[in-house]
């Protein structure tokens, strides 16, 4: 994985060498590509992007466009490139894997405030799955976004919220009516304060490591993060 | 007809032949490929074929360092390749004497 994101910070900055009208070409190409490798090998993608971004830098040198060197179509020939790479399971469990820790997190802070002592394993987990639905659909959504003309690119986005609205609907209704049965599991406050001053540990440290320009974007979850302590402590002390 | 239909069946061939004689990175060798004459050809069809030659075993690539940034992959023909380029340049020029028997 380490090997993946070094070509991923690579490509970032070679990247910046394209003259804008090639960049606008590529990156185009390079979401469509991203996206679309959910399923597949994301090493195997980034080794092809970074390939084909210097063989565009080559190009540029010598005053070819990237339209001009790669193609008019590059729709058609990212599917080729995509049905040539090899599929990759693991990457989806672990992001099944990360929505559920993220659940459990939640829960977590959720139980500093209730008090509550006992997770529902079987919502815990239909939760996390309509999570994961949510963020496929969105991913679903971007992939199909690129090389999308003005016109059509609205009927996507509605279609594509409509479907993410659906979900969450569903999702939320599962969640009040619950299911006929669950599986209770006692979870003693300490564990729930345990994991609590874990999260708050290290998400306060990595945005500590954050560059400052992205700062901004993750200040609302970390006072949010803070925010439940906060509440959750002051009912603890009453 | 237009010639890249033509052109379709015959590409991975030209293109392990050009890795035969040296080995190359992508886009040294589109730009071979317009030097011979395949002026028409574009780099978005030739990494699906780069892709599938390799897969195949045909070719295997390596990465040296660029002067330029992080390494560069130049691909190498395999002894596989090289019995398949042999087939390939038979198969042409059979192809090629019974289409030009028909001309004539």
């Amino acid at each position: 994985m380490n090997n993946t994101k070094l070509l991923i910070q690579q490509n970032n900055d070679l990247r910046e060498e394209l003259n804008s009208e090639n960049k606008e070409y590529y990156e185009e190409l390079l979401i469509y590509l991203r996206l679309k490798t959910s399923l597949k090998s994301e090493k195997q993608m980034e080794e092809i992007l970074i390939e084909i971004l210097q063989d565009l830098l080559s190009a540029q040198e010598e005053n070819v466009s990237a339209e001009e060197y790669f193609g008019k179509d590059p729709k058609s020939y990212a599917d080729q490139i995509l049905s040539n790479t090899s599929r990759n399971w693991m990457d989806q469990v672990k992001l099944f894997l990360y929505v559920v820790v993220f659940s459990v997190v939640i829960s977590s802070l959720d139980h500093l405030i209730t008090k509550s002592t006992i997770i529902d394993l079987v919502s815990l987990l239909s939760r996390s799955l309509f999570i994961y639905l949510g963020i496929l659909i969105i991913f679903k959504s971007l992939e199909t976004e690129s090389f999308k003309k003005n016109a059509s690119k609205w009927r996507n986005a509605l279609f594509f919220v409509f479907l993410f609205s659906a979900i969450f609907i569903l999702g939320v209704f599962v969640e009040v009516v619950g299911f006929p049965f669950q599986l209770l599991v006692t979870v003693p406050l300490w564990v729930s304060w345990g994991v609590s001053i874990i999260v708050v540990i290290v998400t306060t440290w990595q945005f500590f490591l954050i560059p400052r320009n992205e700062k901004k974007y993750w200040l609302l979850q970390l006072l949010f993060i803070w925010g439940t302590v906060g509440i959750g402590l002051f009912h603890y002390l009453n | 007809m237009k010639k890249t239909q033509l052109l379709k069946g015959v590409l991975e061939g030209c293109i392990l032949l050009i890795i035969k004689k040296k080995e190359v990175y992508g886009y040294e060798l589109v730009q071979q490929l317009k030097q011979s004459g395949f002026e028409d050809i574009v780099g978005g069809t030739v990494y699906p074929i780069l892709q599938k030659l390799e897969k195949n075993e045909l070719t295997t690539s390596v990465k040296k360092p660029s002067p330029d940034g992080p390494d560069r992959k130049y691909y190498q023909i395999t002894d596989k390749g090289r019995d398949y380029c042999e087939s390939f340049v038979q198969s042409w020029r059979e192809l090629e004497t019974s289409v030009h028997h028909l001309i004539d």
